[in-house]
């Protein structure tokens, strides 16, 4: 424990002081603290191990950029896996372990990895694991890969919404020039969104502090804060834009405490980024011991909570921004000495030693800093503090498609204006210290009004780079484990494109993207290849800009929101009479009656074979085709043919692809002339409709046939079986005198009523359709006629078994994606229309015409039914499937098991015996024709 | 998936959603017919005088059209109007119960708006996606008034319930 | 979450919108007189071109067919328009 808490300096509040542990050890912090200053002003040093050598780590940074602190969270029984210390916020009682190290960060036994490093340079895995074959090594990599651990049982709630918003103008960040930007803007009576991941508006200014028009900070970012929302804008803290899309769309991540988060989909008709710059570490060897850290992070963990790095410090640099750090530790009574690479440097702040012309070449230590060489003089000391620049945060820039250009002044890629729809201002686009950073927010934000003015000059930045003649291991990506080392062999093996570097050793692939990592990787890969930074150019930028949980993207559209079903009018009803209910075709209905399942389908289908039936038909699909070019449209668009229909009357059709697929089956019914009525099945519905619309608007004249959609509009109930006639007599419904696929319009209790006599069990069937308002009074009707007709309502399970008696066909279970009507033995259309449909050519090709295509058959066995999926082996040559089960259950009726199957060659094979294999078993079955019971239909007349 | 899966039901008509800053309400349908073709012929002569409504447009008394497409609308009416089939240039089919009414009112309404509807404020057509959903989306006094297909209405009424507790 | 152009609703996020087909394509017809190989082009080629394509989208929440104008490489929508014979 090397770091320490000041006892002012800081915001934390010093009487809310909270506990916590890491890796079982109790800790102590304050209210207000993260977990990363918390830990850095009284926790262990070591907070994890490395990726790849298991070497320890320390806290590095002080934002999204954290490259080591990461860390499994428990609270309150629930565990967040990978969370940054640096963004968290600590609360009373939070369990913290650290990741990829057993049994602790301190103790891991995997560090004995690291004494193997000259073994296990990048790449190796390419080279190494191939003996024995991966197999045997994957189990024991799969252990050790990754970071955290999930917690099985933590299911995050489904609760953050997912907003939209269209603004005028977006600022994204609110340091100096963000907050310039936003001012002018808003004084300029534009209404601004003004959004910062921070918790509060400032950016740099809350660790660096500054005077901007001769006040405190905080009056300027407070004074711009209620300029944009006068205007009408609004500022959002605690929020990550996290991506820039298509179309002019960001995405951002809002972080509320007490509340779920929400996503943010903003569009706008302008944008400013003000997103600022991350430091950049310095490159000598051992530098990835923990205790060295970043400059810019020290001041702000002792500005902001308190929070001390260490008391012996020394810091690295080759510019003038540390300089604040050093006087800053040196007054808060640490041993500060400054090393800078530059000759000419600003005077040594108060209480510090100035050592010009200097480099760090070698951390010591063996698990935490102890000292350091500088020009071959041995420093002792506890904290290493370090600064080679500033990385501006381009990312949405590119994001957006923009380009970079390198500057040689700030030693940085910055921006290209013009080359993205978005402006960049301040510390992101180069303008480093706080005057440059307020001047181009204020100019990017219209210019309304005087300027912010603050002194100061920019800052004067030498640049650094990694020394490819460096001895000792030097990191450029601690979180990987990339060492300059690597960036060589990368190179020495042909991997010289930058894109090819990140692959092939992984630097800037982990969790921090490269962020402190990926311009000295880049830059040292320039050196070895003797091209310059632009040359060698940088890799691509995808979103998310940090990680975003999937909680969040995927919002309320869990579980039950992810994909609900439709539900019937009558519901309740069912419910009420004991349906248990499951989904099909997207709609939830009921399975059957009663708590039984498999008795009760039995049960309910046979009596409905025997004595009548009741079901619920109302998800079957009704589209409303209207219009004196209905007929033709349906011609077109069916497979069989419905002009030469009569009204009055309904017939069964198919709906195929244009590759001659059967897509959809169902009954055609006629009202009139110009009024017919689709039925299609109830999961089909909205394509259907699609196909049919295509026809109308880009081959027929729309004016001449419409369609509606009107499923919804009507209760559909079904009475089937032989006393279902005396059923609906009892109900008091007068039934029209209709044959066997008749329709008429009548009338019932003043209301209207539709009856087709269409059947789907093979028995004589009546579907009753009434406005869905009066569904609830047929139904009663129907229920209190049921009993004293020895009738019971029929879940879907029974329904299916009735159908499948009959062989009569459910697209997509009988059929799939190469079955075609003729397979079906619906030939008929195929070889007498004359007239162009759809589908129509595809029914002629070589594939369509072959003898030996699958042909829909039923199988007869004995004993327990054929499982779905069971396949029909070929009788001669190797042993292969000639098909396959599609439906098959027990038949009460028969009293046997009944199967349909798609077979090979089928029907002229009925009456062969046939060989049927399922996982590893063998039976025997006889194929028969599909229809298993009353085959010439007399009992649709019943 | 089974129906234990499925915790929610379809409002009825009158059931009420209340948070903090926003009420919903489920109302039906007093009457509605799908209308297609030509538009002006067929509200001249099923409701002569019925303004017909774009995206997030005022309803005003009954009867009013809710556009849909370039030639399709629903006419809204205080009562069915028991016409179907094909008229001279136009289809009328009946449809008072394709959907139900919801309702939102209240300070945060805009919220549950954002939460709802994506971009595309101003179109002739009030048919659209409101939280994942097809609906007609009207403005009414106080609030949003959206017409959602009956069977989807109890999806849409679990997500507001969730939402107004999440906002 | 792009965003689509209909010709009749105007602007609409991009979920409100399904591809249907390459545009130019015409249906070869009548059955008889079309070869295996043309019918096979008609179905299953498609230029699938590198930059400004014309495609068929379909607007689900109104049902209009038309077609878009769409960069496949930079996915800027370069304009929609109705199906001939369509805009009134």
């Amino acid at each position: 424990m090397t770091g320490w808490r000041h006892d002012s300096a800081g915001m934390v509040d010093r009487d809310r002081p909270l506990s916590f542990t890491f890796d079982g050890q109790p800790c102590t912090g304050f209210a207000g603290d993260t977990l990363a200053s918390a830990l850095l002003a009284g926790g262990p040093r070591i907070l994890g191990r490395s990726f790849k050598y298991h070497r320890p780590r320390g806290l590095w940074g002080m934002g999204g950029e954290e490259p080591n602190a990461i860390l499994d969270v428990t609270e309150n029984g629930r565990t967040l896996p990978n969370v940054r210390a640096t963004t968290m916020v600590l609360r009373d009682g939070m369990a913290l372990r650290s990741v990829n190290a057993a049994p602790d960060a301190a103790r891991d036994r995997l560090g004995l990895i690291d004494l193997a490093q000259r073994f296990l340079p990048a790449g190796f895995y390419y080279k190494t694991f191939m003996a024995l074959g991966w197999m045997r090594w994957e189990p024991m990599i799969r252990r050790m890969a990754g970071l955290g651990v999930l917690d099985a049982d933590h299911h995050p709630p489904a609760d953050a919404p997912s907003m939209t918003a269209e603004i005028d103008l977006l600022v994204i960040g609110a340091g100096p020039a963000g907050l310039a930007a936003a001012r002018a803007a808003a004084r300029a009576g534009r209404a601004v969104w003004l959004v910062d991941e921070a918790a509060e508006p400032g950016g740099a200014l809350r660790w660096r502090g500054g005077e901007i028009d001769g006040a405190p900070w905080q009056a300027f970012a407070r004074d711009s804060c209620q300029a944009v929302t006068a205007a009408g804008g609004r500022v959002l803290t605690d929020t990550v834009l996290w991506g820039a899309f298509d179309h002019g769309m960001f995405a951002a991540w809002e972080r509320r405490a007490d509340r779920p988060d929400r996503h943010w989909r903003l569009r706008a008709r302008e944008v400013i980024l003000a997103a600022g710059a991350i430091e950049r570490p310095l490159w000598f060897a051992n530098n990835d011991l923990p205790g060295v850290m970043s400059s810019e992070a020290a001041l702000h963990y002792l500005a902001l909570y308190g929070a001390v790095a260490g008391r012996r410090i020394v810091i690295g640099c080759a510019g003038d921004a540390p300089y604040a750090t050093a006087a800053a530790l040196a007054a808060a009574g640490c041993q500060v000495t400054l090393v800078d690479a530059r000759s000419e440097t600003p005077p040594a702040p108060e209480g510090v030693t100035l050592r010009r012309a200097a480099r760090i070449t070698r951390a010591h230590g063996h698990r935490e800093v102890g000292a350091v060489t500088v020009e071959g003089v041995h420093l002792d000391c506890d904290t290493v503090l370090v600064s080679g620049g500033f990385t501006p945060s381009v990312h949405l820039h590119c994001q957006a498609g923009g380009k970079l250009d390198f500057d040689p002044r700030t030693d940085a890629l910055i921006p290209r204006p013009g080359s993205a729809p978005l402006l960049t201002v301040g510390a992101a686009c180069g303008a480093f210290g706080l005057a440059a950073a307020l001047a181009g927010g204020h100019v990017a934000g219209g210019g309304a009004g005087p300027a912010p003015a603050a002194s100061g000059a920019v800052w004067g930045i030498a640049p650094s780079r990694p020394d490819p003649k460096a001895r000792g291991r030097v990191w450029i990506d601690p979180q990987n484990d990339v060492t300059l080392k690597d960036v060589k062999l990368a190179a020495q093996e042909g991997y010289r494109s930058v894109e090819h570097l990140k692959r092939y050793t992984t630097l800037g692939m982990a969790t921090d993207q490269g962020r402190s990592a990926n311009f000295a990787g880049l830059a040292a890969m320039a050196a070895l290849t003797g091209q310059t930074i632009p040359e060698t150019g940088t890799t691509t930028y995808r979103p998310p800009f940090t990680p975003v949980p999937l909680s969040v993207i995927g919002g309320m559209r869990r579980g039950e929101g992810f994909a609900p079903p439709r539900r019937l009018r009558l519901e309740a009803q069912h419910r009420a009479l004991g349906a248990r209910f499951r989904e099909y075709g997207g709609w939830l209905r009921p399975a059957h009656y009663g708590t039984d399942e498999a008795k009760a389908a039995q049960a309910e289908a046979r009596t409905a074979r025997q004595t009548a039936g009741l079901y619920d038909a109302s998800p079957l699909g009704k589209i409303e085709v209207l219009g004196p070019g209905a007929a033709e449209l349906l011609d077109f668009c069916g497979y069989v043919r419905m002009s030469t229909l009569k009204p009055g009357r309904a017939r069964y059709g198919f709906m195929l692809s244009e590759t001659g697929i059967v897509f959809d089956d169902g009954v055609v019914l006629r009202l009139a002339e110009d009024r017919f009525i689709v039925s299609a099945s109830s999961g089909h519905v909205g394509s259907v409709r699609m196909i049919l619309e295509e026809a109308r608007q880009d081959r027929f004249d729309p004016a001449r046939v419409v369609l509606h959609d009107v499923t919804a509009q009507w209760t559909t109930l079904t009475a089937t079986g032989p006393a279902s006639r005396a059923l609906l007599g009892g109900a008091g419904i007068d039934l029209p005198d209709l044959p066997h696929m008749g329709v008429a319009e009548t009338r019932w209790q003043g209301v209207p009523l539709r009856i087709a006599r269409v059947s789907f069990t093979g028995d004589a069937s009546w579907e009753l359709s009434v406005p869905a308002r009066h569904g609830a009074a047929l139904q009663a009707a129907l229920e209190t006629a049921r009993a004293g007709h020895g009738a019971c309502w029929v879940g879907l399970e029974a329904v299916m078994i009735l159908r499948a008696e009959k062989g009569f066909i459910l697209v997509g279970k009988d059929t799939d994606g190469i079955t075609m009507p003729q397979d079906l033995g619906w030939g008929g259309p195929r070889d007498r229309r004359q007239d162009e449909y759809f589908g129509r050519r595809s029914l002629f090709t070589p594939e369509a015409m072959r003898p030996d295509r699958r042909q829909l058959v039923g199988l007869e066995t004995s004993g327990a039914p054929l499982p779905t999926g069971a396949h029909v082996l070929a009788s001669d040559g190797p042993r292969r499937s000639a098909g396959f089960v599609t439906s098959s259950c027990h038949s009460p009726t028969l009293d046997r098991p009944v199967a349909l199957a798609m077979i090979e060659g089928g029907r002229s094979r009925i009456g062969q015996e046939v060989t049927v294999f399922h996982l590893g078993t063998l039976s025997t079955a006889r194929i028969t024709d599909a229809c298993a019971l009353d085959p010439e239909g007399a009992r649709l007349h019943g | 998936m089974d129906e234990r899966d499925w915790t929610t039901r379809t409002p009825d008509p009158g059931a009420t959603l209340m948070g903090e800053g926003v009420t919903i309400r489920c109302a039906a349908e007093s009457g509605a017919s799908l209308v297609s073709g030509d538009l002006d012929a067929a509200i001249a002569s099923l409701a002569p005088g019925a303004p017909m409504l774009g995206l997030l447009d005022e309803v005003p008394e009954k009867p009013f059209a809710l556009r849909i497409a370039r030639d399709r609308a629903l006419l809204c009416t205080d009562a069915p109007l028991g016409q179907e089939g094909w008229r001279d240039g136009f289809a009328v089919s009946g449809a008072d119960d394709l959907f139900l009414v919801i309702e939102i009112t209240g300070a945060r309404r805009d919220e549950i708006r954002s939460a709802c509807l994506g971009g595309g404020v101003g179109s002739p057509s009030a048919a659209t996606l409101f939280a994942g959903q097809g609906a007609l989306v009207a403005t009414c006094p106080g609030g949003l008034c959206v017409r959602v297909e009956a069977p989807q209405a109890a999806a849409l009424w679990t997500h507001l319930d969730r939402l107004i507790a999440a906002l | 979450m792009q965003r689509f152009s209909c010709p009749f609703c105007g602007l609409r996020d991009e979920t409100e919108f399904h591809f249907a087909a390459e545009a130019g394509k015409h249906r070869p017809e009548p059955a008889p007189e079309v070869s295996d190989a043309d019918w096979a082009d008609y179905l299953f080629g498609n230029d699938a071109p590198r930059g400004p394509a014309r495609e068929v989208w379909v607007h689900l929440t109104c049902g209009e067919f038309f077609v878009m104008t769409r960069d496949t490489v930079t996915r800027e929508v370069l304009g929609s328009a109705a199906l001939p014979g369509r805009s009134q």
